[in-house]
């Protein structure tokens, strides 16, 4: 009952580790925010991160199948790299490619799942999270201190030889500290069939090979609560191996694919925040290190050449900011700073470093049920090399809040750079070719309504958001000077509009409850790069122009059933529009169903894909057919 | 049954697309049945050749390298023809096809990220058998033998045999790509593309003798990065991409008797093809900021001339990808692949350089074979 209470109350609010008292202070509720809490969470069948993304609106997730296949978010079209991902408030950075793999993020130890259009009202953000088109947040649960200790232990085992174990203990040390170490290990052996039909009709059946995935992730953390100060050290390693089955293309007899990928990723990082009644102060400071290795092995299959890469990414980042409010008007000021090394033994990027240091500034002004918000952020980047960019991004907003309505209207302007493998990493040519790359912007305008209302039993949330947004200069990668010689340039442009809709409904009693959430999103994205192409406007790749997520968990007594349901229309490879192209409208379902036991033991079963569905997110990268899950959970507190 | 292309995409539809919604159930049907292969219609050319086969390469890991029959004297393009010959072949023609031949009964077709060698029949374009050859580039044929060279093992060139299908293999240098034979011997263009990284752009052409199958001699050009090679009577052309750096590349002579060069293009072309003693070419040079620049040009009697031999401004090129004569009046055929993701397409051209039909191929349309 909680736990379903809480998924209502969530359906506003952002994600943030101030204590609920203090959170009001310093946070307006803006329908922006999407976030799916623990309660929701536990009841969808999940490996990862993107299990759950599924069920917001107006983002697509990239998949390449299975446990151990690279998965990218993507909001309203505007590229995964303009997406932002925050694990408890500090930016997870990929200077090599820009793309955060969030199939590496395991669910079991997160309070909430958030995606912010634009950005949320919360006064006390990083110059970094107001840089961001648009931003997810992975909010680790936090001790309660009202407790002494908290244990949850959890194993789990299915289809494909997939096995999973987590672990997270916390134990309180005084009246102030709190201690949590948790953890998770995961198996897969990933070799999943996949069917292909003919267009004679004739099915041909295969088994993914090379799908194995390893991952160890530890993770320490320490908590101190302190009257109007909170402070927070985190520990965080991640191991994982995987064999990289590659796209299946047709191929000679005894062709393997045995591409193999090692990561390492260490980090540490604190915030201390203050929260008093005027006047708020949040500190950040992290580093991190990340090593990656890809192996691309002729012993097995003669028709790649070979290659073994190295990759060194390390990372300081430090953050503040400050924020004073009085009765109406509220502002905040924060920067970042940012140093990132990368070495690698690729060719032409051997050692790179760059400095980027954001500047930001916000205020918002309210009056009664009117708030007007402004914020902009300017960003300074410098390169070992020369390369300097300088990019001002604003964002302003309107929100008008009557009764139980919301009515939200804004406009944000917001850019990326470009990667160190945009910028240095020219494939078959010689380091030579230097060319100037500028960094790709975005513009969105949105208004979104929401309304959120109870009678007796019954509470809802409802959401619809109407939008127009325009990629600049977006980096594409194009050959240079031959077919050999492919380099990124700032070529496309993308517009795009949609709507989307949202209702979340509960029905709630004693021993009984039943939610239901639905989303509907529809998206164009017409790619306007070229006027002289006769695909001139085509919807761009990978994005359905419809797209219903919808979740249905019905709780009695013990018992918890859900059924998870994801329909995509036809997508296309690229923005040529033709039958040639498409790949298949889908759907999909999940079933779970679990029931606690003696108060602290919950079993579940799920089933993902019930009806078998033969599907490709990704182009030549089929997903998995039906599998099943048994798990065990115990929680002690 | 072919999909309709979605709506253009106009902004000030933003209105009506709460609208659109009720419709969204429509537009999902994909797919071809029916044993008649499915064609466009095209303006019917009697040109004394009935027809051509143009292998679009796809994209490396998209497994949508397809080939497109044109039916010159009904007026048809087939495209996607071989996938529609062969219904029962879940994965079609396969991974980045780099080139083709037609030869006796069988047209070929080297699939260099399959790995492997097609043999169709070449009426039908009907699957026959595979062959396989990892990173295949580029084929020929001399006598009861095929020539592929392959990027496999540090560059190989392989040899199949036509009456078994069996293989062997000879070491040659970095990267080998385009090769000619003459008198029993195959001169093979080494580029060493993938070795730029230690400076080891070949400037050499393996010369293999055909009937020991191996390297006789190993000729230093002075020229970087060797691509293609195109016989005139006793002279060989050879195209030479440079290090695409200062050394822009050159069109230079090779003597296959004394083995000396001469330069005759002071940077690289970008697609050639020859029609009666003339070889017409297209280039794509750099500005200072990387803008394209495309040209075109003829080389004639050693000597070449810039200035375009087709009607430019009928016709935007955007990147000229595949160029072929028809071999029987000198008609043209030019391939643009677009952005080289999106299917690009084709241009058949009088020999005068008057445009007569064109058609959307496949994603990179490249190598064209024609059909007597």
């Amino acid at each position: 009952m909680f736990l379903l209470s809480l998924v209502m109350l969530a359906m506003l609010e952002a994600t943030d580790t101030l204590s609920a008292s203090q959170v009001s202070t310093y946070r307006f509720e803006s329908p922006a925010v999407q976030t799916i809490s623990s309660g929701r969470i536990s009841s969808i069948p999940a490996y990862s991160v993107p299990d759950i993304l599924r069920y917001s609106t107006g983002l697509q997730i990239k998949d390449y199948g299975g446990l151990g296949g690279l998965k990218t978010i993507n909001v309203r079209a505007l590229g995964s790299q303009h997406t932002g991902v925050f694990i408890d408030g500090v930016k997870i950075s990929n200077i090599q490619n820009g793309q955060v793999d969030l199939g590496r993020y395991s669910v079991e130890d997160l309070e909430s799942i958030s995606v912010v259009n634009a950005h949320s009202f919360s006064l006390l953000q990083s110059a970094s999270e107001l840089a961001s088109s648009s931003t997810v947040y992975l909010q680790t649960k936090t001790p309660d201190f009202s407790r002494p200790y908290d244990i949850t232990l959890k194993g789990g085992y299915g289809s494909f030889d997939t096995g999973s174990a987590f672990l997270s203990a916390a134990v309180r040390l005084s009246r102030r500290a709190y201690l949590k170490f948790s953890g998770d290990f995961r198996h897969t052996d990933g070799d999943y069939p996949y069917t292909y039909t003919a267009a004679s009709g004739t099915d041909t059946t295969a088994r993914r090979e090379n799908s194995d995935l390893n991952s160890l992730h530890l993770e320490p953390a320490l908590y101190i609560r302190s009257g109007k100060s909170d402070w927070q050290i985190k520990g965080y390693w991640f191991h994982s191996d995987r064999g990289l089955p590659g796209p299946v293309i047709r191929s000679a007899g005894e062709f393997r694919n045995g591409n193999r990928q090692r990561d390492d990723n260490t980090f540490i990082q604190g915030s201390y925040r203050y929260s008093g009644d005027a006047l708020a102060v949040k500190i950040l400071g992290k580093y991190s290190y990340d090593y990656c290795n890809y192996l691309q092995d002729t012993v097995k299959n003669q028709s790649v050449s070979y290659q073994n890469l190295h990759y060194y990414q390390q990372e300081g980042y430090f953050s503040a900011s400050a924020a004073y409010r009085t009765a109406g008007l509220s502002c905040s000021i924060a920067t970042d700073q940012i140093f990132s090394h990368l070495r690698s033994d690729v060719t032409g990027m051997s050692d790179k470093f760059r400095w980027n240091s954001l500047l930001a500034a916000q205020a918002n002004y309210r009056y009664r049920n009117l708030s007007a918000g402004a914020s902009a952020v300017w960003s300074h980047s410098s390169d070992r090399d020369g390369r300097r960019y300088d990019a001002f991004s604003p964002y302003v907003s309107l929100q008008y809040s009557p009764g139980r309505f919301r009515l939200l209207l804004y406009w944000k302007n917001s850019f990326r750079l470009p990667t160190f493998n945009e910028l240095y990493y020219v494939a078959y040519s010689s380091a030579n070719v230097v060319h100037a790359l500028e960094p790709e912007k975005t513009d969105q305008f949105d208004f979104t309504a929401a309304y959120s209302g109870s009678a007796g039993i019954w509470s809802g949330n409802f959401k619809a958001d109407i939008y127009y947004n325009i990629t600049r200069d977006k980096i594409v990668w194009l050959p240079i000077a031959n077919q050999f010689v492919w380099s990124a340039l700032n070529y496309g442009l993308v517009h795009g509009y949609g709507w989307d809709f949202s209702a979340d409904n509960t029905l709630r009693a004693a021993d009984f409850s039943l939610s239901w959430l639905f989303n509907y999103t529809y998206e164009r994205a017409g790619d306007m790069s070229d006027p002289s192409s006769q695909w001139y406007g085509g919807q761009i790749a990978y994005v359905p122009l419809h797209s219903i997520s919808s979740t249905l968990a019905l709780r009695w007594y013990d018992w918890l059933f859900s059924a998870n349901f994801i329909w995509n229309s036809t997508r296309f490879r690229s923005s040529a529009n033709i039958a040639s192209e498409a790949l298949e409208a889908y759907a999909n379902l999940d079933l779970m169903l679990s029931k606690r036991f003696f108060g602290f033991i919950t079993a579940a079963l799920s089933v993902s894909n019930v009806t078998d569905t033969g599907y490709e997110i990704v182009s030549r990268y089929p997903m998995p057919g039906t599998s099943f899950r048994l798990s065990l959970k115990f929680e002690f507190k | 049954m072919r999909m309709k292309t979605y709506l253009d995409f106009k902004p000030y539809r933003l209105l009506a697309i709460f609208a659109a919604a009720t419709a969204f159930f429509a537009c999902d049907k994909v797919g071809t049945d029916g044993p008649d292969p499915e064609f466009t219609l095209i303006t019917p050319v009697e040109s004394g050749m009935k027809g051509l086969y143009i292998l679009n390469e796809g994209g490396l890991g998209s497994n949508n390298s397809t080939l497109d029959y044109v039916d010159l004297e009904r007026g048809r393009y087939y495209s996607n023809y071989f996938a529609q010959q062969n219904p029962d072949m879940p994965l079609a023609l396969g991974d980045v096809g780099n080139d083709m031949l037609l030869t006796d009964d069988y047209l070929i077709i080297v699939l260099n990220g399959s790995g492997l060698v097609e043999i169709a029949d070449a009426a039908t374009a009907r699957h026959i058998t595979q062959i396989t050859v990892p990173q295949g580039r580029n084929i020929i044929r001399e006598g009861d033998f095929l020539y592929v060279t392959s990027w496999a093992e540090n560059g190989s060139l392989y040899r199949i045999s036509m009456s078994d299908w069996t293989t062997s293999r000879v070491s040659v240098g970095y990267e080998p790509e385009g090769l000619h034979c003459h008198d029993g011997k195959i001169y093979v263009l080494n580029s060493g593309g993938k070795h730029f990284e230690t400076g080891e752009y070949q400037q050499t052409i393996s010369v293999v003798d055909t009937e020991s199958f191996t390297v006789e001699k190993t000729v230093e050009t002075g020229h970087y990065n060797l691509s293609d090679i195109i016989c005139m009577g006793d002279v060989e052309y050879v195209n030479s991409l440079g290090n695409y750096g200062d050394d822009l590349g050159s069109v230079f002579s090779y003597n296959r008797v004394n083995d000396a060069t001469s330069v005759i293009l002071d940077h690289s072309i970008a697609n050639w093809c020859l029609y009666d003693g003339i070889l017409y070419t297209q280039s794509t040079t750099y500005d200072a900021s990387w803008n394209p620049v495309v040209s075109y040009g003829k080389i004639e009697n050693g000597t070449f001339s810039d200035g375009a031999w087709f009607d430019t401004d009928a016709v935007k090129i955007s990147n000229c990808y595949g160029l072929s004569a028809n071999p029987s009046n000198g008609d043209f055929v030019i391939t643009d692949a677009g952005d080289y993701v999106t299917p690009g397409s084709v241009y058949y051209f009088t020999s005068a350089g008057s445009p007569v039909w064109s058609a959307t191929a496949g994603v990179c349309p490249s190598k064209i074979v024609w059909i007597e």
